[in-house]
């Protein structure tokens, strides 16, 4: 029997044991009193079925990317994909025999996890960087980024105004005093986002390494500093001149996103510090170690107001590049990537809200493709200009599409901050749809340019050329 | 230092806008800082220094210091972890048990329970028979002082005696602390000790697991539900079948990749006791049978799959006794505390009888002042995953105060033997003590 088949019918077979314990299911009971007198409190079902859901999720999610593999399409969009079939929104296409695995109940748990599993993600991302590279290629990244944020910002705010606000008529508002050009700002703003999470799921899955790999994580993460910034600067505008709720001075909100950035930075490279030092003490329990400071930097960075992927990313880097580097805190890192990968991008297909597509599909797919070609303009002019070499300048763009957590995060941010704004319900509808698009074909047109820049299975290259040149090495010394 | 967060904590603003309460995530934070640090911590060569001091391996074998720091983070001490955020923590602990259900579980392969000898079996037989008669019987006395109309619904007391009756199986199979001195016999009798105990663990798991299955409670009137027993049975063997086969498959796949392996280990360990879990069955009999249906189907990929859930091993013990002293009950009255030193007292007045028993047919001779002849008195840190479960898959306070008696059951059992041991030491002339430790190799 084939190893796919085999792995299709072992996900069958989980598919199955998750439909029968659906079936004996336990009553939910919270303050009965039971026959002897005592109280009995049960778990709410999500929570309950939470564990089952869990695990169908990761090992699920793994398999359809070993099947996806097999043609060569990035293992990410395999996980992907398996969230979206389980996910709450296609519940109404899947059969009635289909498992309820992955409910909106548990999908509000599961998303708990998000937090450690980008701390995890930046962790390796910064583990990743060494600081002496980095320094070489900085300038010329900042050049790129600016060129893309100023391109794609005022780009898809202009093709907004002009294009989207007439089809959507949702978004003029109601009795004619509309927002203006603040939905335009919006959508140019989050338009910036490149996940910097897909980036490292693909050049890992890919086993990428080369100068596309490098420049498009780095500006990625730079990338996340502009958008961060840009956007906390038009909320406060907004909310503040807009007539939204919780506007403020402008110093407060200055300190708020210094803190937010710089913090960061501070409180992960402190992290990271840490982490090495204990690391040594505990060379056995580094597993746990790692989940740990990940579990940790998702709640600080809520607690202090802090962003995890900045402080994961610091506390990577830090400990990367502090003297008495360990690396087996790396690979240890690193063997948890892959189940963190599979949970968070699972996670985020089932997030995806398909429901919306269809009504909407014209407007999504003027913004699709606009954001596309500015990019793709933005990028090849941006890496020309700062000179960088012929495969970075054909195929950096097709690492800049994927979009995923924070944008999902900034557009839950609109709604917050606008609360009882009609025409921010339905750009944050409009938003989800395109964010969806982009988290589904990014990683695919990533894998594809990084395929095409021949930086795909690099690492495995150089394991081989390297050990072929300690066998020549090993020959001449025995000769 | 825990303290300290907790108080500056404090001031901070919650999501509901007050200044007086500590927000929930970051309170779920401390509590697994706390547990998952102590965890680290057992791991450290510091720690294994400490280790070789008696009394602190005595107290740390009987997981005292992890209970002790439960009991200060749960509602007794600090109200840290209370029912909210327990709660949270909730599915930890479910994977946690389904961990230890799995590891009991693989050792159950065929060809090593063929070559365990008849005198190991007959002991586990007898004492399983007494210890089980014994706890249950115990348990159903204070019960029925401490409350009213106790045995008027028999089929409520049905799951929870039984539960105590199987956490009164088995032992401690460690024997280091108890600085054994080092010889031939010894290392044999410690040998036995630890396969014996091995062997208890297995029909613990399956009589407290199997005796939950057809109790069907719906608050008003406890019943026994044969019908649902089986149900509930066949989608165990269910989850056996599809877990151990589809795991082997995927085990000799991924064979040389570490971070494909921890996935599969980590999914097919969600899914065991997630079944469980949602099907209102305890995860660790899930992990058991899957364990047992695995064991039995290979062996190559099997090395792999222990080492790694021996790497979570202490993690995931010292969690377990930290949420054993966060869920320990004080609202109960006497009862637990009287049924934890009655079962502790009859442990070490029955289980070195059946010690001794055993290995005079096993013609072992026990010396007489070996601190092993007590090493049964010690209760099994399996007992406190086992009432775990009993809490799991119904939360109700007698399910607490049943996991409280096996608490002090087996702090005080935990204490005792090495106390004894410590006492006939002092009165009889020592020997060389310089290699007094018995490896765990033997265990």
């Amino acid at each position: 029997m084939s190893r796919n088949l085999l792995l299709l019918l072992v996900l069958a077979g989980l598919l199955g044991l998750a439909a029968a314990a659906g079936i004996l299911s336990v009553p939910v009971r919270t303050g009965e009193l039971g026959v002897l007198g005592e109280t009995i409190t049960s778990p709410p079902r999500g929570l309950r079925d939470l564990v089952l859901g869990l695990g169908v999720l990761v090992l699920g999610a793994w398999i359809f990317g070993e099947l996806l593999s097999v043609v060569r399409l990035p293992r990410i969009c395999g996980y992907l994909l398996f969230g979206v079939l389980v996910g709450p929104d296609a519940a109404t296409w899947r059969p009635d025999w289909f498992p309820d695995i992955l409910g909106s109940e548990q999908l509000a748990y599961v998303k708990l996890v998000d937090g450690l599993a980008i701390a995890v993600i930046a962790f390796v991302a910064g583990g990743e960087i060494r600081l002496g590279e980095l320094r070489a290629i900085a300038a010329k990244v900042a050049g790129i980024v600016g060129l893309h944020a100023v391109v794609v910002f005022s780009g898809m705010a202009l093709v907004t105004s002009l294009v989207i606000l007439p089809m959507v008529p949702g978004l003029a508002g109601e009795d004619g005093e509309g927002p203006g050009i603040v939905p335009a700002l919006i959508v140019g703003t989050i338009a910036m986002a490149i996940s910097p999470a897909v980036l490292i799921a693909v050049i890992k899955d890919a086993r990428a390494r080369g100068p596309v790999s490098r420049i498009s994580l780095t500006s990625a993460i730079m990338v996340d500093l502009v958008l961060i910034t840009t956007f906390t600067v038009l909320m406060f505008a907004v909310v503040r001149f807009g007539g939204g709720e919780g506007g403020g001075d402008l110093l407060p909100l200055a300190g708020g996103l210094a803190w937010h950035l710089l913090g960061s930075v501070l409180v992960g490279g402190v992290i990271g510090g840490m982490i090495l030092w204990i690391s040594r003490a505990v060379p056995e329990q580094l597993d746990a170690l790692v989940l740990l400071a990940a579990f940790g930097i998702a709640v600080i960075g809520e607690f202090l107001h802090v962003a995890p992927l900045l402080v994961g990313l610091s506390a990577g880097i830090a400990q990367a590049n502090l003297a008495g580097h360990n690396a087996d805190l790396e690979r240890s890192a690193e063997r948890l990537l892959l189940p963190v990968c599979c949970v968070f991008f699972a996670v985020a297909g089932a997030g995806v809200h398909l429901g919306d597509l269809p009504s909407l599909w014209p407007a999504v797919l003027v913004i699709v493709g606009c954001r596309a070609a500015l990019i793709t303009g933005a990028a090849g002019i941006g890496t020309r200009l700062v000179g960088f070499d012929p495969p970075v300048r054909r195929w950096l763009w097709a690492c800049f599409i994927s979009q995923a957590g924070l944008s999902i995060a900034l557009v839950g941010e609109v709604r917050r901050n606008l609360p009882d704004a009609a025409w921010a319900g339905e750009l944050a509808t409009l938003l989800l749809a395109v964010i969806t698009i982009h988290e589904l074909v990014g990683p695919l047109l990533m894998r594809f340019g990084l395929a095409k820049a021949g930086e795909v299975d690099a690492v495995e290259r150089e394991h081989a050329s390297e050990s072929a040149g300690s066998t020549d090495s090993g020959r001449e010394v025995a000769t | 230092m825990i303290a300290a967060l907790l108080i500056a904590a404090d001031g901070v603003p919650t999501a509901a806008g007050g200044g007086d309460g500590v927000p929930i995530g970051f309170r779920i934070f401390l509590a697994v800082l706390a547990l998952g640090g102590l965890a680290i911590a057992a791991g450290t060569p510091f720690s294994r220094r400490l280790h070789r001091n008696r009394a602190v391996a005595a107290l740390s074998a009987g997981g005292w210091f992890a209970v002790l720091a439960g009991i200060a983070l749960g509602p007794v001490g600090l109200d840290l972890v209370d029912e909210g955020i327990f709660s949270g923590l909730r599915p930890l602990v479910v994977v946690a048990l389904g961990w230890v259900g799995l590891i009991v579980g693989l050792q159950a392969r065929w060809k090593i329970l063929q070559a365990v000898p008849g005198v190991i079996w007959t002991w586990t037989v007898k004492d399983a028979a007494m210890s089980a008669l014994v706890a249950a019987s115990l348990g159903a006395i204070v019960l029925g002082l401490a409350v009213e109309n106790a045995f008027a619904h028999p089929a409520a007391l049905f799951a929870p005696l039984a539960t105590l009756a199987a956490a009164n199986l088995s032992w401690a199979p460690e024997t280091r602390s108890l600085r054994v001195e080092l010889s031939d016999r010894t290392r044999r009798i410690a040998t036995l000790i630890a396969a014996a105990a091995g062997l208890s663990a297995i029909v613990a798991i399956a009589l407290a697991g199997l005796a939950s299955l057809p109790v069907r409670a719906d608050g008003i009137a406890s019943t026994l539900d044969p019908l649902l027993g089986g149900r509930r049975l066949a989608v165990l063997l269910a989850t056996a079948a599809v877990v151990g086969i589809g795991a082997r498959f995927l085990l000799s796949m991924v064979e040389r990749d570490s971070p494909q392996m921890l996935v599969v280990v980590v999914g097919f360990v969600c899914i065991v006791a997630g079944v469980a879990d949602a099907a209102g069955i305890s995860p660790l009999l899930s992990g058991l049978l899957a364990g047992v249906v695995l064991a039995n189907l290979s062996t190559g990929p099997l090395r792999n799959l222990e080492s790694v859930l021996h790497r979570g091993e202490t993690a995931g013990g010292m969690l377990l006794y930290g949420f054993a002293g966060v869920l320990v009950s004080v609202d109960s009255g006497w009862a637990p505390l009287a049924l934890g030193f009655a079962i502790a007292a009859t442990r070490i007045l029955l289980k070195p009888f059946t010690l001794g028993q055993s290995m005079r047919l096993a013609r072992e001779e026990l010396p007489t002042n070996t601190p092993l002849r007590l090493a049964s008195v010690r209760q099994a840190p399996l007992a406190v995953a086992v009432a775990i479960a009993l809490v799991l898959v119904e939360d109700s306070t007698l399910a607490r105060t049943l996991l409280t008696a096996v608490v002090i059951a087996g702090l005080a059992s935990g204490l005792a033997a090495p106390l004894q041991s410590w006492q006939q030491r002092s009165s009889t002339a020592p020997t060389s003590d310089s290699k007094s430790d018995l490896n765990e190799a033997t265990s």
